[in-house]
């Protein structure tokens, strides 16, 4: 944000406001509650979880909310994403066009200049890791710097890893990259929200509702009731990395 | 007995095993580091330290704390499911400037959108779902009059408060769900006729609303698809609920004089207030919405309308 300093905002800081602010110590309360950081849940047993992701394609709107938020949550260098999202385009005769201009960071626009007669679909696939779990990310690892954590989510050891980058290799997703801090870095599923009892960034800021956390241990979870109520799919599922991102409303071709 | 004589070989091989047993004893206690093997093939404190990390996005109910006027116009609105953050950026350091944990100046939020900020949405791109509310820029402005392209969404627009869906799911009618074929195809085809099969449900207002539909083409709004004002909210994969939308404001959002607005394209009002006066309503009349005296003249003749659609709820 700090490049946006020419359109900021400046009624928040108002100092009538402000006054009138102060002046209630309920506000006041409220203000020091609200900036407390959150904490991590004292009572978690990670046993007792096993987390999952839900993409319904047939919401998203390409408005790569999702890809701006997880840069920011996480810090992701530029040029580099933890999740992106890919515009399919179906031609009638067979003819399938995947693009992603900057991964979606600046939305989408009606740019292809394909004629629409000759395209039979087209609809927007975001893309995170998948969270294998039998990840083939975490069986190469030779120093055991990434694992599939007890609740599910595939994660890196930031202190441990060596940067050799086969999980980078391994990962049939093309969702790992090496950051240049020297580690292989990726979607966590936002570990850190998630562990304080938020759901993921990307699911927090995603308008339509296209993106949906849950356990799947708990049978009342909303994941469980809308995977049990749709059809879904997951990718590449000839690989057997047993991913638990499922997309609704996918297409074979979507790879 | 020869063999005892070279006994010392025997041992100095055992002496050089026991060395370096203890030597990789030592390497393997130095590079694994603690918790290693606890938990699985890695570092058992790796996860508590990942989760530790502070979060960015705060979410609308810190927002709410403080900015609770915005965010209660904000809750009963289709933006709804649109967090604050989304439009004005994380509120991070915003929240620490207000716990003066961080100079003031650092914690200015992003608040003056563009019209791009909108169009990441509501630009009108062929992969996006057909229900979702999109709009080109250009046809959009020439539609309300709209002389300058830079003009922002939200002269008329309020992002809060978009007017749209403003009423609660329980005021508006379910109905199955209809799809136009101009959310397909820009220019009728033959095929949309004449092979229905291959499409999967296609109904157009017309099939069923057949004489609502042909006394609104004959009025001043015929060029209004019926879900310019009737919003078409999509409930599940087979129905949708259906919003009226007749309130003053909705009307205005069209209909009130702008600086960039075209005169002469659409009847413009200073403000209704000014309307009332113009037409010498009495008193009793100052409460009547704009569609009690203009919906048989400019939008569709009510005696075409079904008897269900009473406009008691409209209010």
């Amino acid at each position: 944000m700090k490049e946006d300093k020419d359109t900021i905002a400046t009624k928040d800081f108002d100092p009538e406001r402000r006054v009138i602010l102060k002046g209630t110590v309920a506000t006041a309360l409220a203000i020091a509650f609200g900036s407390l950081p959150r904490k991590v849940v004292a009572s978690y047993k990670a046993q007792d979880h096993w987390y999952g992701f839900v993409v319904d394609l047939t919401k998203c709107i390409g408005c790569g909310a999702c890809v701006r938020a997880c840069k920011a949550e996480n810090d992701v260098p530029d040029g580099f994403f933890r999740t992106w999202v890919e515009r399919y385009t179906f031609l009638k005769d067979g003819k399938v066009i995947v693009d992603s201009p900057d991964g979606g960071l600046n939305g989408f626009q009606d740019n292809l200049n394909i004629p629409k007669s000759v395209i039979a679909k087209t609809y927007f696939v975001p893309k995170l890791c998948n969270h294998c779990a039998t990840a083939p990310c975490v069986q190469v690892c030779p120093v055991g710097a990434t694992f599939v954590s007890q609740d599910g989510v595939v994660l890196v050891d930031k202190k441990h890893c060596i940067g050799c980058g086969y999980c980078i290799q391994a990962c049939p997703y093309g969702s790992r990259f090496l950051s240049p801090h020297g580690y292989a870095d990726k979607c966590t599923l936002c570990y850190h929200r998630i562990r304080k009892g938020d759901k993921p960034a990307c699911v927090l800021v995603c308008p339509v509702g296209a993106r949906l956390f849950g356990d799947l241990k708990d049978k009342e979870s909303n994941i469980n009731k809308v995977l049990a109520a749709t059809r879904h799919g997951v990718l590449k599922p000839e690989l057997g990395t047993t991913p638990k991102c499922f997309y609704i409303g996918l297409d074979q071709e979507v790879r | 007995m020869k063999g005892l004589a070279n006994k010392h070989y025997v041992t100095r091989i055992f002496l050089v095993l026991a060395v370096l047993l203890g030597l990789a004893l030592v390497v393997r206690r130095l590079l694994v580091p603690e918790g290693f093997g606890e938990t699985g093939f890695y570092r058992a404190q790796a996860p508590d330290e990942e989760a530790q990390r502070e979060v960015v996005h705060q979410g609308k109910q810190v927002c709410a704390r403080c900015h609770e006027e915005q965010f209660l116009m904000h809750e009963h609105d289709v933006h709804r499911t649109v967090e604050c953050e989304v439009c004005h950026g994380n509120g991070a350091e915003h929240v620490k400037a207000r716990a003066k944990s961080l100079p003031k100046e650092q914690g200015y939020i992003f608040k003056e959108l563009e019209q791009s900020t909108c169009l990441k949405c509501h630009e009108r791109i062929y992969a996006r779902p057909k229900l979702f509310p999109t709009i080109r820029v250009d046809e959009h402005y020439a539609l309300v009059g709209v002389q300058e392209s830079a003009v922002k969404c939200q002269e008329c627009h309020s992002p809060h408060k978009p007017l749209f869906l403003g009423k609660p799911a329980a005021e508006a009618r379910l109905h199955p769900l209809i799809h136009q074929c101009s959310e397909c195809h820009e220019e009728k085809t033959v095929e949309t006729k004449t092979r229905p099969s291959d499409h999967i449900v296609v109904f157009e207002c017309r099939d069923c609303h057949g004489v609502l539909a042909s006394d609104h083409s004959q009025r001043k709004h015929a060029s209004l698809r019926c879900t310019a004002c009737h919003q078409v909210h999509k409930e599940s994969e087979f129905a949708t609920r259906i919003y009226k939308n007749s309130s003053n404001d909705f009307c205005l959002m069209c209909h009130l004089k702008k600086a960039f607005k075209a005169e002469g394209k659409i009847p413009l009002l200073e403000s209704f207030e000014a309307h009332i006066d113009d037409v010498s309503m009495t008193d009793e009349d100052k409460g009547k919405r704009c569609v009690d005296c203009h919906l048989n003249e400019a939008i569709h003749d009510v005696k075409t309308l079904p008897k269900v659609s009473s406009q008691k709820v409209d209010k």
